[in-house]
C-alpha cells in the first residue's frame, strides 16, 4: 500500500485494492490538521490508527456478524462489509505524537496538530497608508 | 451535486498532470445511501449508511404501505475552511422503494446507530396471505 501525502497541490498515488477506500476530508486549520473518514457501520473497536515512519493508517476491520437471523432472505446489498484501508505521509509540520482520534454518528475524525516550526516567524504585514 | 461537480474537475485535474492513479472511491460500496434489504419472515429490514447525519437530519416517509423514502440532508461544509482533500459527499440524498408487500405504518421503526440507519416495516396484518380452509363435503 502507498500512503498518500497531505502535501498541498500532490495526487495521491494509487492504493492496494484488495481493500476499499474510505472517503476522506482534509481540513488544513492554523493549529492542526483535521482528517474525516466516512466509516459507517464500524465500532471503536474494529478501527486501528497507527503512525509507522511518518505514514499514517488508518483501518477498520468488520467483526463478526453478530446475530444472522436464519430466516433473512436478502432483496438488495449494497453495503459491502469489508475491510478498509488508507494510508496517508505526514507533513513535517504534523506532531505525531499529538495524533488524536474520534469516532462519532459513523465519522472518524483524526486530529493531527502542527509543530510551531523553529525558526520561522510570521511577521504580520500591515497596509501602508 | 456539489460533489459531482468537484470529482469531474479533480479528474480532469488528475488527467492533465503527470500523475494519472487516484485512489479508488467505490461510491457504491460504502457510500451515503447505499441500502441492504432484507426479509425476516413477515419484515422488511432496510440498513442505510449515513455517516454524519443526525435524527434530525433524516427523513423517512412511507406512501401507501408499499412506497418507502429515505432522505438526507448532509451536512453542510465550512465553506471558510481550507480543505486538502473534500470526497465526502453534500448536498443532499434520495432514495425510494418499493416495498415486496403494504407494511404497517403504526409500526415501522427507525433507528440510527454508527452512521447506519435501520428501518423496521412489519407487514400490513391485513395484507398476511390468509389460509382457506378446505372442507369436505359429507358424504352420505
Amino acid at each position: 500500500m502507498f500512503p498518500e501525502t497531505l502535501e498541498r497541490g500532490l495526487i495521491p498515488r494509487l492504493p492496494a485494492h484488495s481493500k476499499r477506500v474510505p472517503r476522506a476530508d482534509i481540513v488544513d486549520g492554523p493549529n492542526e490538521l483535521t482528517l474525516h473518514l466516512d466509516v459507517p457501520g464500524f465500532q471503536e473497536s474494529e478501527i486501528e490508527i497507527s503512525v509507522d515512519k511518518r505514514v499514517l493508517v488508518v483501518s477498520a476491520r468488520p467483526g463478526p456478524v453478530a446475530e444472522s437471523p436464519a430466516e433473512r432472505k436478502v432483496l438488495l446489498r449494497e453495503r459491502a462489509r469489508a475491510p478498509l484501508e488508507r494510508a496517508f505521509k505526514l507533513l513535517d509540520e504534523v506532531d505525531a505524537e499529538g495524533i488524536s482520534a474520534s469516532l462519532a454518528l459513523g465519522v472518524l475524525t483524526v486530529r493531527l496538530p502542527k509543530r510551531p516550526e523553529p525558526g520561522v516567524r510570521k511577521i504580520p504585514v500591515g497596509l501602508i497608508g | 451535486m456539489a460533489a459531482d461537480l468537484q470529482k469531474v474537475l479533480l479528474d480532469a485535474w488528475a488527467n492533465g498532470l503527470p500523475f494519472r492513479h487516484f485512489p479508488t472511491l467505490d461510491n457504491s460500496a460504502d457510500g451515503v445511501g447505499a441500502l441492504d434489504v432484507y426479509l425476516e419472515d413477515q419484515t422488511v429490514v432496510v440498513e442505510v449508511n449515513a455517516p454524519g447525519i443526525t435524527q434530525e437530519q433524516v427523513e423517512v416517509e412511507l406512501n401507501k404501505d408499499t412506497s418507502l423514502l429515505i432522505a438526507a440532508n448532509l451536512p453542510a461544509r465550512d465553506e471558510k475552511a481550507s480543505y486538502l482533500r473534500r470526497e465526502r459527499p453534500e448536498g443532499r440524498f434520495e432514495r425510494r422503494l418499493t416495498l415486496p408487500f403494504p407494511v404497517d405504518g403504526e409500526k415501522v421503526q427507525a433507528s440510527l446507530a454508527a452512521g447506519v440507519l435501520t428501518i423496521r416495516l412489519p407487514r400490513l396484518a391485513s395484507s398476511l396471505p390468509r389460509r382457506i380452509p378446505v372442507g369436505q363435503t359429507a358424504q352420505s
